[in-house]
């Protein structure tokens, strides 16, 4: 199984927990079906197969049986507990195709699955913040504009005369005679 | 008045006296023996005279007449005592005034110099005074301007900063919702690749 492939729209934590449950239904009626045919009944349930999974099945050309399905379940959990995971921080709710886009960069670069989870701060205005295991990155507008704190002082600057020339140019008090 | 009849009086009883001490003397040069017990008798006879004149009465009256003329002696005397004596105390409170007068007016004149070089002291002080804090507040208005100046500064620069972070929050807030997080793909992918090393090198430690 190590040849399988993750497709990007198994990118979350809770995508992939979906998946390895979504597997376990699947088996789960595989089984079901069987008996159901050895005991001669007449009956068969058609398992509910999330998107993901069928995707994953696709991407993979899985044939879908119990033995494989059972190796594709060992083979999630694995991802579930050893894969690389990088935690986000966006300023509004993010769709798919932009997790999926984060997701595939990650994966392209690290050659490696990476699973994600983010939440949402909308203080932070745009961009992200990104925490891997080890470091926490600042991608936001937030820090930008924090950062830009010397380019406005001087566009104030600009703007306004200077203290010194402006307390210059106000009335000096006469001392008495 | 009374003068003259007590000196009459002591006149005749002078002259009484004295013929009676020139019989005395005549009969004592005629006779011895029988002279000699005749001058006694005239002796006592003067002495019973003399005591028959001068008899206590008029003992009494001279002692008398020469009390008043004592006590008017006296009374003369305080008189003219009591005349020098006004006279010396009147001399003497002029002297005395005459001596305080010009100790005051000695007193008066150390007074009013001591006064004079009191006031020329105190307006030395007072001017010297007046210097000194005519070149403190000059001193002092000096620095409260520098000061000024610096707080004035240094509220400028505070407002630049404050205001950054007020038009930074202004941003925040007034584009927290607004910026498609479609379109911030490419600002993340950016940052992404600019940090690409240490990211994959973060994944790969932190990975199992």
């Amino acid at each position: 199984m190590a040849q399988l492939k993750l497709p990007n729209s198994i990118a979350t934590k809770s995508d992939l927990v979906g998946v390895i449950r979504n597997v376990d239904d699947v088996i789960d009626n595989y089984i079901e079906n069987r008996v159901r045919d050895m005991e001669g009944v007449d009956f068969k349930s058609r398992p509910d197969v999330t998107s993901n999974l069928a995707e994953l099945v696709a991407v993979n050309k899985l044939e879908v049986n119990v033995d494989t399905l059972k190796s594709l379940k060992e083979w999630l959990a694995h991802l579930n507990e050893h894969a690389p995971i990088v935690r986000f921080t966006f300023a509004s709710d993010p769709n798919p195709e932009f997790i999926g886009g984060i997701v595939n960069w990650l994966r392209m670069a690290s050659g490696r699955f990476v699973i994600i989870r983010y939440g949402i701060q909308p203080t932070i205005a745009a961009g992200c913040l990104m925490y891997t295991p080890a470091k926490m990155y600042d991608f936001s507008l937030r820090k930008r504009l924090m950062e830009s704190d010397e380019v406005f002082l001087r566009a104030l600057t600009n703007a306004v005369p200077p203290a010194e020339q402006a307390v210059a140019d106000a009335p000096q008090e006469v001392p008495p005679q | 008045m009374s003068g003259l009849w007590f000196l009459y009086i002591v006149l005749s009883t002078l002259a009484a006296a004295g013929a009676f001490v020139w019989l005395v003397f005549r009969l004592n040069g005629r006779g011895g023996l029988a002279g000699k017990k005749g001058t006694d008798d005239f002796i006592a006879t003067a002495n019973q005279e003399v005591e028959r004149i001068f008899s206590d009465e008029f003992r009494e009256e001279l002692r008398n007449r020469g009390r008043l003329h004592f006590e008017k002696i006296i009374s003369d005397n305080a008189m003219f005592l009591k005349q020098d004596l006004q006279l010396t105390a009147s001399d003497l409170n002029k002297y005395m005034q005459e001596q305080i007068k010009k100790v005051l007016k000695d007193e008066f004149a150390k007074y009013e110099e001591s006064i004079e070089n009191a006031q020329a002291v105190a307006v030395e002080a007072i001017g010297k005074t007046q210097k000194i804090l005519d070149e403190q507040r000059i001193a002092m208005a000096k620095q409260v301007r520098e000061e000024a100046q610096k707080e004035k500064a240094r509220l400028i620069e505070a407002f630049g900063g404050n205001m950054s972070q007020v038009v930074n929050h202004y941003l925040l807030e007034a584009i927290g919702n607004e910026v498609d997080l479609s379109d911030q793909l490419d600002y993340i992918y950016r940052h992404l690749e600019d940090n690409k090393q240490a990211i994959l090198e973060d994944i790969e430690s932190g990975s199992a």
